[in-house]
């Protein structure tokens, strides 16, 4: 087993990091057992254990690095996503339709794109980074390939599509009430515009890093 | 420069085509997984943890891998990684486009 020294650095690296306290106490066990095996394997080997185990650990601060960015995605599950997606798109959909013309322009358009973007997951960019990297694979029906969906993907579908839905409850709500006049104004299309742009760009950028 | 260096930077996208390949002839836990990778590299390849755990870590969160816990023989928590049903559909699929990227480059750089 490795030194006490070695154990007291490991523990606050892993309390140092900026991730949920549910992965570091995953992060600290799996570095643990691969520092006890490095050191273990020296031992058997007669080799100095002690240096081993620091051989085994590594440049930390490269460690840091790639743990903050991938481990706080952690932190998001799918109902997660989808409950922050529900949030968001009936937020959008209710300023939009009680906005009255102010909301109807540019002005509309970004504040929706705002509340999508404030409602977003935390770490959601890099989350959804992470899933467009993700190998192709053949959907259930087997008829196309793409990425597994995971929870940013799933929070920029709901919030794309949720305020159709219930622009359209809306609309048949009103008309059985006799409002026949339908007004559509160009910010309900601003945060479905700002996620396929923003899919498009993150989605070129994962091919082009998958190809390098 | 000899062909036999030591490399210590994966590509990402080839190192977890790598860990899939393990993965897909059985389940490991971190340590094992890169020792077994360099020895089938025969010492030419050096797999730090920087790269190994986020990328195990982001395998799982593609819902590649999932990771279970057991203990060392001396009761330690241990984590062990094995390949999701996506996770091998995965594997099948980025083994097949390195290993065409690898005679490509072959084809090209050792004429």
């Amino acid at each position: 087993m490795y030194s006490g020294r070695m154990k007291d650095e490991l523990e606050r690296f892993v309390a140092s990091l900026a991730i949920p306290a549910d992965r570091k106490a995953i992060i600290l066990a799996e570095l643990t057992d691969h520092v006890a095996c490095a050191t273990e394997a020296a031992a058997r080997d007669g080799l100095d254990p002690e240096a081993a185990g620091r051989a085994a650990l590594g440049n930390l601060e490269a460690l840091r690095r790639s743990l903050e960015a991938i481990e706080p995605a952690f932190r998001i599950t799918m109902w997660h996503a989808v409950g922050r997606g529900l949030l968001a798109a009936v937020l959008v959909a209710i300023v939009l339709d009680r906005g009255g013309a102010v909301m109807a322009g540019i002005v509309g358009a970004m504040i929706v794109v705002a509340i999508a973007a404030a409602l977003a997951p935390p770490r959601a960019l890099d989350l959804l980074r992470a899933e467009l990297r993700a190998p192709r694979i053949r959907g259930t029906l087997g008829v196309a390939r793409g990425v597994p969906i995971g929870p940013a993907l799933t929070y920029a579908l709901t919030v794309t599509s949720v305020p159709f839905v219930v622009w359209v409850a809306l609309i048949i709500e009103r008309a059985y009430a006799g409002a026949t006049v339908l007004d559509v104004p160009p910010s309900a299309f601003a945060v479905a515009a700002a996620v396929c742009l923003l899919l498009l760009v993150e989605g070129i950028r994962a091919r082009r890093r998958a190809a390098a | 420069m000899p062909r036999t260096r030591q490399r210590d930077a994966v590509p990402r996208g080839a190192l977890r085509a790598l860990l899939l390949a393990a993965l897909a002839e059985s389940d490991l836990h971190g340590y094992a997984l890169a020792r077994k990778l360099e020895r089938r590299a025969r010492g030419t390849l050096k797999i730090r943890e920087g790269s190994l755990y986020p990328a195990l870590h982001e395998l799982e969160l593609e819902g590649a891998v999932e990771a279970s816990w057991t203990r060392a023989p001396d009761g330690r928590r241990r984590r062990v990684y094995s390949l999701t049903r996506s996770g091998r559909r995965s594997a099948r699929g980025a083994r097949a486009e390195w290993l065409a990227i690898a005679d490509m480059l072959h084809a090209i750089l050792a004429t």
